[in-house]
């Protein structure tokens, strides 16, 4: 966002930049945060028109809209581009921004792979997005690709299936895959070894910390997707079958290798969001985070679990009794970690004294709903229920409270939060508000009918229904509509800010932040921390070893 | 330009601590995609 | 569906070809009307198990087994309900008393071990309940042992195919169809159609995309063993009233069983993303007593009988209104 501000605060030892140089040679970690954000916000609209359709097509039984192959490509390419371009990228942004500031170091530890894992995006996206103009379309096979569906050779009318999308997909989510795995290393090689001495390990910022725990999240899982959908490439392409029965493979294991990523994935979408939570909370509680250690300790458990639950996914494949018990047990457990972390937040409430600025309200409305969308997922952990909730709208309900009210939400929070000190102005906070209050109420309205759809027994992906099933997707629908439209408010609020907001920020922001990037100016200089900043443990969120 | 981008491992102890973490860390990967893909030629 | 009659051959020859029209085939026909009126006489005010506008929760279900899930999803949806009124009660409370504006003042506190303990222990306690509660339906679910008939479900793009293996220890005789979407259904859904979705009606239950042409028949109080599988992609069989859902597979078979205890028609879809007609392939299970679901067998077991003595391939596999289909 604008720099123009920080421009004269440029450190003396380079000459003025262009903006091709500024923006595309950048090895600057603000200046590739803000091109990760200002990308993942732009995939944030992309992938939310792709829902528009979805729920436009499902305002009332009959389809008026869009052909079904058309509507499948909308669900896959809504789930791609918001996961893979919304999501993942804007975390990446934040951590590429706010890790150096956090624990005091001058950049980012590789500073010309962070420019490359960026620029990796764009390309990856445009390949992606491209397919919704190849003849025969996108992929249409939902996100998790199964590739029964994909593999299957021409038999009988769909033809479409059998277009090229494929490869390009599978290409783009190598791209993708790279560009995180590099995100991953530079992250944890920074947070390993540039922390400003006195910055312990556990004295750093929650967020730091989650994202320290997402990084081996993302290391050890992305291999892992591209091995899959490379057998699935090399099955449509070069005649093997690993999953597909026709030739004697096994469609089920790649539901396994698919989820073995898929599970720990959902878990580097919330982990930290998690860490942006346990930073907003206590600055506009004025106090410190409770049971920092517990945080911690139930952040790297909530890891380690996702490796051992991913089946979970697949209770209705026909699994052994054995192996249904053993993913049901270790998926309940989640619930104990993750249970921790939401008593910790309201213990910080508790003995506070709160103020509700817009990323308050933001972090409140997490913590609320995302715990009501922890609730369906622990419903969905009991087997037996899971065979009736499987695969319905009360599985779309339970993930998009999660991922919208959950990832979406903290990341809101964040930009509320952070975007005073990377501009050096604040937000406008009456539009602020207006816009948490119109996301909170319509976002409640799009997705917690569909607890009841998928209760009463409507599919998941599906273009058209019975009528019994029309008045809560019309409500769903209208919500899906002013949700959309809020989310321009959003734009409007970060453009006025970043260009047209007369209100200078102070250095600290708000009056309870506590960690070293307050300690800088508001915008920080260019190249901040360039002597490693002397650490005070007053100074820090947790600097008291004893929490 | 090389030394604006140098300029976060400024003393040889965080330089060495990088170039560590980064290796181990480009095994790790190396070693997952192996396995990865080790998969496909093994299987086929 | 002329395109599905190669696909036909492969699986089956029989069963789903009979109509109405074929020379030779009057016997046929009117064991087939008599069963179906058998079947529709029957079903006139027999439990209807389909969607309801407005629905919140979960249906009970008609078998022995369907409890299991609902009784969990209660229980579940009810420990969910109490722990969130009391966190988010507190949330509130919190919000109320410690803010700012009424002149709170902060606490330095940030650590308390025993509220810790309490609050990892209790959620602990808790899932050990649910856990154990759902190990037994999850076991009685796995025991397939001991059914009295077994049917076989085949997933198709974008239809089901059933075929009858055995009844009350006895093979049965080539009886197996196709089951797609109806007609009018299939008409309606059709982009830019001009129809109306609420005028797709059975009876006075709309039925759009809930009916098919022919519905899988069931006898109650028998224990059914379904063996699920595909033939192309992956699918999933499920219908809500009988509690479970399970995946159609490719090169793979499922087992899963159900016994029904009501008299009646249940209607549900495919619940496995299956390409574009995905939302379009319903399954309708008809439900009759173990007398009638005898005769229905008998009939369908001659009818079938005759066509393979009669002359040449069955040119269509348009299968004669089903029984009680529309009932």
């Amino acid at each position: 966002m604008a720099h123009e501000a920080t421009h004269d605060l440029h450190d003396d030892h380079h000459e003025p930049q262009g903006f091709f140089q500024r923006w595309v040679m950048s090895t600057n970690h603000k200046d590739i945060g803000t091109l990760y954000l200002i990308f993942s916000l732009t995939m944030f609209f992309i992938g939310g028109s792709f829902a528009m359709v979805i729920r436009a097509e499902l305002f009332k039984p009959g389809l008026q809209l869009v052909q079904p192959y058309f509507f499948n490509e909308m669900t896959t390419m809504h789930a791609l581009v918001m996961i893979f371009g919304a999501i993942m990228p804007a975390f990446v942004g934040l951590g590429n921004w706010m890790i150096p500031l956090m624990i005091g170091a001058p950049d980012m530890a590789l500073p010309r792979m962070n420019n490359l894992s960026f620029w990796i995006l764009p390309f990856a996206f445009a390949l992606l997005l491209s397919t919704l103009f190849l003849p025969g379309g996108g992929p249409a096979g939902g996100w998790t690709m199964y590739g029964g569906y994909i593999v299957q050779p021409p038999a009988g009318p769909p033809l479409s299936l059998q277009t090229g999308s494929l490869a390009y997909a599978v290409f783009a989510i190598h791209l993708m895959g790279i560009s995180s795995i590099m995100g991953a290393i530079n992250i944890i090689a920074t947070i390993l070894n540039m922390r400003a001495p006195g910055m312990d390990l556990l004295k750093m910022p929650v967020f730091v910390w989650s994202w320290l725990i997402t990084a081996f999240l993302l290391i050890a899982v992305m291999p892992v997707l591209a091995g899959a959908v490379t057998m699935l490439l090399t099955d449509k392409y070069f005649g093997t079958s690993f999953f597909n029965p026709h030739g004697g493979g096994d469609p089920v294991l790649y539901q396994h290798v698919f989820w073995f990523f898929g599970h720990p994935e959902v878990y580097i979408m919330i982990l930290p969001a998690f860490g942006i939570v346990s930073e907003v909370i206590p600055t506009f509680a004025r106090k410190p985070i409770f049971g920092y250690r517990a945080m911690v300790y139930a952040i790297a458990c909530i890891a380690f679990l996702s490796f051992i639950v991913w089946a979970h996914h697949m209770f209705a494949v026909g699994l052994p009794l054995g192996a249904d018990i053993f993913f049901m047990y270790a998926t309940m457990l989640i619930a104990v970690p993750t249970g921790v972390k939401v008593f910790n937040w309201v213990a910080t409430m508790w003995g506070g004294s709160m103020t509700f600025e817009t990323p308050m309200l933001f972090a409140i409305a997490f913590v609320i709903l995302f715990t009501i969308g922890g609730f369906s997922g622990l419903m969905l952990a009991l087997v037996p229920a899971d065979f009736q909730y499987h695969d319905t709208y009360f599985v779309v309900a339970h993930f998009h409270y999660v991922l919208v009210t959950g990832a979406a939400f903290a990341i809101m929070a964040a930009t509320y939060y952070w975007l005073p000190k990377w501009t050096g102005h604040m937000y406008n906070e009456f539009w602020g508000k207006v816009h948490f209050w119109c996301s909170v109420v319509f976002v409640n309205v799009l997705f917690f009918p569909q607890h009841f759809l998928g209760l009463a027994g409507m599919p998941r992906r599906i273009p058209d229904y019975n009528v019994a099933f029309a008045d809560f997707n019309m409500m769903s629908s209208i919500g899906g509509f002013l949700f959309g439209a809020s989310q321009l408010i959003f734009l409007g609020v970060i453009v006025h800010c970043a260009f047209f907001s007369k209100k200078k920020a102070t250095d600290r922001v708000w009056e309870g932040a506590r960690g070293l990037e307050w300690t800088l100016s508001s915008p920080p200089p260019h190249h901040s921390f360039t002597v490693p900043p002397v650490v005070r443990d007053e100074e820090l969120a947790h600097g008291h070893a004893d929490d | 330009m090389t030394s604006r981008v140098a300029c976060g491992q400024q003393s040889q102890q965080r330089r060495t601590g990088v170039r560590r973490t980064v290796t181990v860390l480009a095994i790790v990967v190396g070693v997952f995609y192996l396995l990865s893909f080790a998969q496909i030629l093994l299987m086929k | 569906m002329t395109s599905g009659s190669i696909r036909t051959n492969r699986a089956g020859p029989h069963g789903d070809r009979i109509r109405p029209g074929h020379r030779r085939t009057t016997g046929i026909r009117r064991a087939v009307a008599a069963s179906s009126a058998l079947v529709l006489a029957l079903a006139a005010g027999l439990a209807q198990a389909a969607p309801k506008p407005w629905q919140l929760n979960m249906e009970r279900g008609v078998t022995t087994w369907s409890g299991e899930p609902y009784f969990l999803n209660n229980v579940a949806l009810g420990v969910c309900v109490v722990i969130g009124l009391l966190v988010f009660g507190a949330m509130f409370i919190a919000m109320f008393r410690f803010r700012k504006s009424r002149g709170a003042v902060a606490e330095k506190w940030a650590h308390n071990t025993t509220v810790e303990i309490i609050w990892t222990a209790i959620p602990v306690v808790i899932l050990v309940v649910l856990a154990w509660m759902s190990t037994g339906g999850l076991v009685s679910f796995a025991n397939t042992t001991g059914s009295q008939m077994t049917v076989k479900v085949t997933g198709y793009q974008w239809k089901w195919r059933y075929d009858y293996v055995d009844y009350q220890g006895k093979a049965v005789s080539k009886v197996g169809y196709m089951s797609k979407l109806d007609a009018l259904s299939d008409k309606t859904r059709q982009l830019d159609s001009g129809m109306d979705p609420y005028a797709v009606k059975t009876g006075d239950e709309n039925t759009y995309l809930l009916d098919v042409d022919k519905p899988l028949v069931l006898p109650i109080h028998t224990k059914i063993r379904f063996v699920i599988t595909s033939d192309d992609v992956i699918h999933s069989w499920w219908v809500p009233a009988f509690g479970w859902k399970m995946d159609a597979i490719p090169g793979l078979v499922n087992t899963a069983w159900t016994n029904i205890n009501e008299a009646g028609t249940y209607r549900g879809q495919c619940a496995e993303l299956c390409g574009q007609d995905h939302g379009f392939m319903p399954i309708v299970v008809k439900a009759v007593s173990q007398e009638d679901f005898a005769k229905w067998l008998a009939a369908q077991e001659q009818a079938s009988a005759a066509p393979a003595a009669a002359d040449g391939p069955a040119t269509a596999q348009v299968a004669p209104p089903a029984p009680g289909g529309k009932g």
